[in-house]
């Protein structure tokens, strides 16, 4: 591709000025005589010098122009996997506290099953065995007989959130 | 009323100025009277400001051409409607136009800011109205649009006839208060900062604050695209012009930001690198701002020259040196509350994608001033076009679509190989499958190929999760399935906000995709009733009407389109000369449909009646205009706010219920 | 007409600028006890959200059961210390409740007089006499 002289910043497909014209005829000329792309790219920058290009050309000193972000990205990419790599290791699976379940812990739970519609769902510091019912909706074994939360709203607060 | 404007300029400089030192020495000295005065005088500002402008635009309108920016930019012929383009349309009225959007919204974040940051929303107020302090003493000092002539002109020099067209009244000031809205989540980040605050009180401001700056990017540079389309003329959409450039990156930035963001509300995680994300992002938005207000390079949007330019860029390095600054010195405070659990999940995609944009944004700055740079080196100037940010950004946008495909599809902390690979199954069928039938079907370009694949692939897997959550939803509460999506959606903003964001973001790929592989052009001169053929197209020209009006001669031709022999419809493409200007305007007529764009639009109007048209066939480019609106509304969606209750009621003495409605910031993803 | 418009919005901001400074009043900033109250909220929030948002991604097939119930368990086993942490800590002394009372409101009454962005901190304990569980 070749930018218009005169222009701004636009190729001589974009410029609407009459030397734009004459350059985008020559380049149909010489693709009808059988020139190929490098061929007529050299031909112009040859008179016009390398800046009538639209991009630096891929040789010399100015390979410099395409080397340095693409290896600027992938050096980046490695080095980000990198940090994660190490970030992943180091950390022993820092999850979630697992506390011990003290006793003083289970009217909390208690609240917290009834509430969230875990009851009965043989988690641990419960005492029946059944099924995970589903938290998103709220139903389950006894989420339909849930009193009123303050808020007045019928739902278990997993659900809509308005 | 010139004289009120320049007064009110001058008392909101003052106001602000006061606010800014007050804020910062209230706060550090414990003085409630001045933090709160500082306060009062933000918000101050932004009414005094308010009437400035409203001075500017009586004067506009009263086309008072002894204000210098009124005759530069109007002229008697000027429709009223215009001068809301005219505002802005020198330095002058856009400093002016910043300065009253940087006050506007920061009274707005002030005034709405969490309860819980009464610590750090004083140091945040002094950053907001340092940032506004110094624009309204460069409008001011430097750019002052209440300027008087020493004598009154006649009549006006008119408003460039570019401007004239109804993107204009859109594009410059979203992107201008895009590029400015910026200051508002930074402003919170260095507050906490400042205040020595090390956790997250600041995320939720910062998201939403960053979610609006970032929309508004959207839609300007989307705006811009449109109008670059309509009206200049060439069937383009971008430019990788410079001045777009700049608007790019900090948008970028801002598209990282709001995603690590949300890893540092959910986990605490990423605290130390979204303060460099969103100081970066603020720097890469006044350097924005610097490139179209004077920039070195040479380009469609530059506003003459100005000398403005060292200015901004002093104010560029420093607005870039102190805040780092400030955190390095804050560094030690600033750890995460969680590491990383694995390669595979949500945190680690985060990580990714901010690597994927910043990695363009880096392409596209490199882009930008290697031209100066190899200009200082001696040889000759090199130039660097679409052709270099094709190759090069171009594989990293398809990575970034790639990613916004998996991204969704791993939970937080982590997930298993094996519960990847059974999500990745769908989508990546749909995406093969996608590419084999569209490759049986002619279409044999790699890039092509991938892109339209990776385009099936995210929609699809956005489409899954919405069935499954529907349907989930349908089993268990009965809803009929549009109602069970509603509530989905309602239940889960931020998160279903963002899949429509992401379809949008599907549907530009798409447009980009069809346009820049698949388009056909053709210059022709065309005497009347002649025709041409293009694709299954026949183009044949009537005529022209020679319209002569006060400030530019009007060419109206009219063209039908014929298509299987039949008249299909008329356009009437115009191109208008103005000689004061010595430029001329065209109005491409354009026939858009979801599958291709059939456009026409003259490029000289010859003395014996033959006009030379330039014709393209574009296809798929209606996609990309489309996702403009389904980006703001995946927005609102997303930052419509929704109330995260737990009440979740204990035990409690005397037989109360101790209930925590809990009603600060919004759910996340 | 226009110096006049000026006038006013000197005076304006005079006076908008040294009114705090002539009605004097000392202000409640900083860690209360309230505020201990409110951060645990937040963190319920956080854990409430958090489990919600697993579920979602369960449900949508992003997550085995197996890593699902193990993290959903422990994040109950959290929810459950944060209510217990939250609660006794409130239940200390026996004149909590009426420090609270005293407390809501200075920080209401201050809350009419100062800006809206002044906000005080939600109390946390707004007992509606409501459901018992």
């Amino acid at each position: 591709m070749l930018m218009c002289p005169v222009c701004p910043a636009e190729t001589i497909g974009q410029a609407q000025v009459e030397i734009a014209r004459q350059m985008r005829r020559l380049v149909r000329e010489k693709l009808s005589q059988g020139d190929d792309r490098q061929e007529i790219l050299d031909f112009f920058a040859d008179r016009y010098g390398n800046d009538i290009l639209a991009a630096p050309p891929k040789s010399g000193a100015n390979l410099i122009a395409w080397l340095v972000p693409v290896f600027g990205v992938l050096g980046a990419l490695a080095a980000c996997l990198m940090v994660i790599r190490s970030m992943t290791r180091q950390g022993a699976r820092e999850g979630v506290e697992e506390g011990a379940i003290d006793d003083g812990l289970a009217p909390y739970l208690d609240i917290i099953d009834r509430n969230l519609g875990f009851e009965g769902s043989g988690l641990p510091g419960q005492t029946e065995n059944r099924e995970l019912p589903d938290i998103v909706s709220g139903t389950g074994p006894d989420a339909s007989n849930e009193p009123e939360s303050a808020s007045g709203d019928a739902e278990s607060p997993m659900q809509d959130v308005k | 009323m010139a004289d009120l404007g320049a007064i009110t300029l001058w008392i909101a400089l003052a106001l602000s100025s006061y606010s800014a030192l007050g804020s910062f020495v209230g706060q550090t000295r414990g003085s409630v009277e001045l933090v709160i005065s500082s306060r009062r005088a933000a918000y101050l500002a932004m009414l005094v400001l308010f009437v400035s402008t409203l001075s500017l635009v009586t004067l506009f309108i009263n086309r008072d051409f002894e204000v210098a920016y009124v005759a530069h930019h109007s002229d008697l012929a000027m429709p009223d409607r215009f001068t809301w383009v005219a505002f802005y349309a020198g330095n002058e009225g856009s400093l002016l136009f910043i300065g009253f959007a940087l006050a506007a919204m920061a009274s707005l974040a002030i005034w709405r800011a969490p309860s819980n940051m009464l610590d750090t929303l004083p140091y945040t107020t002094g950053v907001l109205m340092l940032v506004l302090a110094f624009f309204l003493a460069v409008t001011g000092f430097m750019a002052n649009p209440f300027e008087k002539l020493p004598f009154v002109p006649p009549d006006g020099d008119g408003i460039n006839p570019l401007l004239t067209h109804f993107g204009m009244f859109i594009h410059p000031p979203m992107l201008m208060a895009g590029l400015i809205c910026s200051t508002v989540p930074f402003a919170f980040a260095m507050g906490s900062l400042l205040a020595g605050k090390t956790g997250d009180e600041w995320v939720d401001a910062g998201r939403l604050w960053g979610i609006i700056a970032w929309a508004l990017l959207a839609g300007g540079l989307l705006l811009g695209s449109w109008w670059a389309y309509t009206i200049l003329g060439w069937g383009g959409f971008w430019f990788w012009d410079p001045v777009e450039n700049a608007a790019l990156m900090p948008w970028l930035g801002l598209t990282a930001f709001i995603h690590s963001i949300m890893v540092q509300k959910r986990r605490g995680m990423f605290r130390m690198w979204n303060i460099v994300l969103i100081n970066v992002s603020f720097g890469l938005a006044l350097y924005g701002m610097f490139m179209n207000r004077g920039g070195p390079v040479p380009s469609v949007h530059s506003f003459g020259a100005s000398n403005l330019g060292w200015v901004f860029l002093l104010f560029l390095a420093v607005g870039v040196l102190i805040p780092f600054a400030v955190f390095f010195w804050r560094f030690p405070i600033l750890k995460s509350a969680q590491t990383l659990d694995s390669m595979l999940s949500r945190e680690a995609a985060f990580l990714v994608n901010n690597l994927l944009l910043l990695g363009i944004a880096f392409v596209t700055l490199w882009g930008s001033v290697y031209p100066l740079i190899s200009r200082l080196t001696g040889e000759d100037e090199i130039t660097i076009a679409r052709p270099f940010y094709d190759q090069v950004n171009g594989p990293l946008f398809l990575a970034l679509l790639l990613l916004m495909g998996i991204g969704p599809l791993l939970p937080w902390r982590r997930a298993t190989g094996a519960s990847l690979k059974r999500a990745l199954l769908a989508p990546g069928t749909v995406a093969l499958v996608t590419s084999a039938a569209l490759f049986v079907l002619g279409v044999h370009k790699p890039y092509a190929l991938i892109g339209f694949a990776l385009g099936a692939f995210v929609t699809t897997g956005i489409f899954i999760e919405w069935g499954r959550g529907t349907l989930s939803r349908h089993r268990s509460t009965g809803d009929i399935y549009p109602i069970a999506f509603l509530r989905l959606l309602g239940a889960n903003r931020p998160r279903y906000g963002g899949y429509i964001v992401h379809l949008a973001v599907v549907m530009v790929a798409l447009g980009v995709v069809g346009t820049s592989f698949f388009n056909e052009q053709m210059d022709v001169v065309l005497g009347p009733g002649e025709s041409v053929l293009i694709k299954d197209y026949e183009i044949r020209y009537v005529g022209t009407i020679e319209d002569p009006k006060s400030n530019r001669t009007e060419f109206r031709s009219t063209v039908e389109v014929y298509r299987n022999g039949r008249l299909s419809y008329t356009l009437e493409p115009q191109r208008a000369f103005y000689p004061d200007f010595n430029m001329a305007a065209t109005r491409a007529a354009i026939r858009s449909t979801p599958v291709e764009d059939l456009f026409v639009v003259p490029s000289e109007n010859l003395p014996d009646g033959s006009v030379g048209f330039r014709i393209l066939i574009n296809p798929l480019i209606w996609w990309m205009w489309v996702a403009g609106p389904v980006l703001i509304l995946g927005t609102l969606v997303s930052l419509w706010p929704q109330q995260v209750r737990t009440t979740v009621p204990a035990p409690s003495r005397a037989g109360r219920t101790l209930t925590t409605p809990g009603t600060r910031g919004p759910a996340t993803v | 007409m226009a110096f006049l418009l000026a006038a006013v919005l000197i005076a304006l901001s005079v006076g908008v600028v040294i009114y705090p400074f002539l009605k004097r009043r000392d202000s409640v900033t900083g860690d209360g006890p309230e505020d201990v109250a409110a951060t645990t909220d937040r963190d319920m929030e956080a854990i409430v959200e958090d489990m919600r948002i697993l579920r979602l991604d369960h449900q949508a097939g992003n997550i085995p059961d197996d890593l699902y119930q193990e993290q959903i368990r422990a994040y109950r086993l959290q929810a459950a210390s944060h209510l217990r942490q939250q609660t006794e800590g409130q239940l200390e002394g026996a004149d909590w409740e009426l420090e609270q009372e005293v407390l809501m409101a200075r920080l209401s009454l201050q809350a009419q007089d100062q800006d809206k962005s002044a906000e005080p901190v939600e109390p946390s304990t707004d007992i509606p006499e409501d459901t018992e569980q």
